[in-house]
């Protein structure tokens, strides 16, 4: 009777440990990123596998939508260090209709994810430009995660002549 | 000498305007992934972490960078302009040492007078 | 069949007399290497808030004013307002009094060591650039206009010299490439005409300015030639070979280039 007590006792915790675990993983804060936090001195080359999964873990199980996002980049860039970018969120920025986060990312960078900005309501347009790195050719993804759960995402390609990470 | 910091917008707006923000800091923004020619060392990372604007001291918009982001990084963003007062952009480096440029900003009623950030009632 | 042949050499001659005309056309009108890059590093440069190479103008700024110890001695002190300065750039490289053939940068130097008894700027380093930007900025509009005279006849002809000189492993001279194939690629590059009407301009690999003679050592470089050094008297010989060369371009510092 103790012991199977003590049994349920365990699988309970081990039950409590994973969904709490797998909450804080899944709120858009993969591991990669929790070291880029720090300064690192050393070198990494880019994954795609860990790409997908910080994609993954942004988006999760919801719903994406078009024609949320308006992303400008030139097709072609000159210099990878300097590629400049526009996006914008067709929002009207009111109550709940206004993104809480937006990510930036440059998927073939060792470190994926460029820049997020975060938004307020009633509080201006969201739009945003900026310049950014990029080491090859690849395709740049912008996904707004609006206040109310919906998700939207934009990739266009850019043809990169010089890479930056040299 | 010190680092130099460009804050730029349109001085006098009218009521509920959208006020485009245009910011430059002078940075290295160092990767992380470079080498030194000659003795193979990685220059340590060293970038801008976030860059944080307040209108009135409330938080209106946020920025976090990470390695991606080009040296001497431009950024322009919005406002919506709805009292007189003050814009504060704040630059956070990895060192944690701050930088920051300030100012006001006049915004005008259809009548043309200014909308003051405190109402004194009588 | 024998008409046939006839009209195709005439054909392939006049294939021959057009490429040869355009080319000489591509030649000989003189083209900044702003027409070179893409439309978004054009727009870099276009605007005064996104050009970085306006950091080292107010950096520059700042130091024209700033006094030095011995001395108490600023650039302002002597020199008056910067916007004075104005048309003095596009004299240098040039023999000063005292017989030595200098440029601007080495300019500045004389000036620091001698009137303001301060220490010299080291080559490339940022105060040095700050200063040489600026006074380059004074001048931008005015178009590149320099006399070659007894003075510097001498040190025109070396430049013309190593310009058409065959150097390196590779042995390239500059004009095969910035004569002959203006236009083409060079893998990922565009040749330009290489005019130095934008220098000391932002070079994007960098992220920082670098000065002409910086850029030359790195054209040496991809040349695999060994470079001479910065300040030598080689490489002011050939910035004024070059500066002639771009004769009627409008100076555009500080330019934003690959």
């Amino acid at each position: 009777m103790k012991k199977f007590k003590r049994n349920t006792l365990k699988t309970l915790l081990a039950f409590i440990v994973a969904v709490l675990s797998s909450k804080g993983f899944s709120n858009g804060n993969p591991y990669r990123d929790r070291f880029q936090s720090y300064r690192q001195t050393f070198r990494i080359e880019p994954n795609p596998e860990e790409t997908q999964r910080i994609i993954k873990n942004i988006i999760g199980k919801k719903k994406i939508l078009d024609n949320l996002v308006d992303l400008q980049v030139p097709d072609t860039a000159e210099d990878g260090n300097v590629v400049p970018l526009t996006f914008r969120i067709n929002c009207t920025m009111q109550k709940d209709d206004y993104p809480k986060k937006v990510h930036v990312l440059a998927l073939e960078n060792p470190f994926p994810e460029v820049a997020i900005y975060e938004f307020f309501s009633e509080k201006g347009t969201a739009e945003v430009s900026f310049r950014c790195r990029m080491r090859t050719s690849s395709f740049i993804m912008v996904i707004a995660e609006m206040n109310d759960g919906r998700i939207g995402v934009n990739k266009k390609y850019v043809d990169v002549m010089l890479g930056a990470c040299s | 000498m010190e680092k130099l910091r460009r804050l730029k917008y349109k001085k006098e707006v009218q009521f509920g305007e959208d006020v485009k923000i245009k910011t430059l800091a002078e940075h290295q923004m160092e990767t992380g992934v470079r080498r030194d020619n000659l003795t193979g060392v990685i220059y340590p990372r060293l970038i801008i972490q976030s860059v944080i604007a307040r209108y009135n001291g409330e938080i209106v918009f946020k920025a976090n960078w990470f390695s991606g982001v080009s040296a001497n990084p431009y950024l322009a963003f919005f406002i919506k302009a709805k009292e007189s007062g003050l814009i504060e952009i704040e630059w956070k480096d990895d060192h944690a040492t701050t930088s920051y440029k300030r100012g006001y900003l006049k915004v005008l009623d259809e009548k043309g007078n200014e909308i003051l950030p405190v109402k004194y009632g009588l | 069949m024998d008409y046939k042949i006839y009209i195709l050499k005439v054909f392939l001659f006049l294939i021959y007399l057009f490429f040869g005309i355009l080319n000489n056309l591509y030649a000989k009108d003189l083209i900044s290497g702003y027409h070179f890059s893409e439309p978004s590093t054009q727009m870099i440069q276009d605007d005064e808030f996104l050009n970085p190479g306006f950091i080292w103008v107010e950096h520059g700024k700042a130091l024209w004013e700033k006094k030095e110890n011995v001395s108490d001695l600023s650039c302002n002190s002597c020199h008056g307002k910067v916007s004075n300065m104005k048309g003095v750039a596009i004299k240098f490289p040039k023999v000063n009094k005292s017989e030595n053939f200098i440029n601007l940068e080495q300019q500045i130097n004389i000036c620091r060591e001698k009137e303001m008894k301060a220490r010299k700027f080291e080559p490339e380093s940022k105060n040095l650039l700050a200063l040489s930007v600026l006074l380059y900025y004074q001048s931008k509009g005015l178009k590149q206009n320099i006399e070659i005279n007894e003075d510097n006849k001498k040190w025109f002809d070396i430049g013309e010299e190593l310009y058409f000189k065959k150097i390196g492993q590779m042995g390239l001279s500059c004009n095969q490439c910035h004569d002959d194939r203006v236009g083409n690629n060079l893998r990922a590059e565009k040749v330009s005409q290489g005019h130095i009407n934008g220098f000391p301009s932002y070079l994007l690999r960098w992220s920082k300015i670098a000065s002409v003679h910086r850029r030359i050592q790195f054209c040496n470089e991809q040349a695999r030639a060994i470079p001479f050094k910065i300040f030598s008297k080689e490489y002011n010989a050939l910035q004024l070979y070059l500066t002639w060369r771009g004769k009627g371009l409008e100076i555009e510092t500080p330019a934003v280039r690959k």
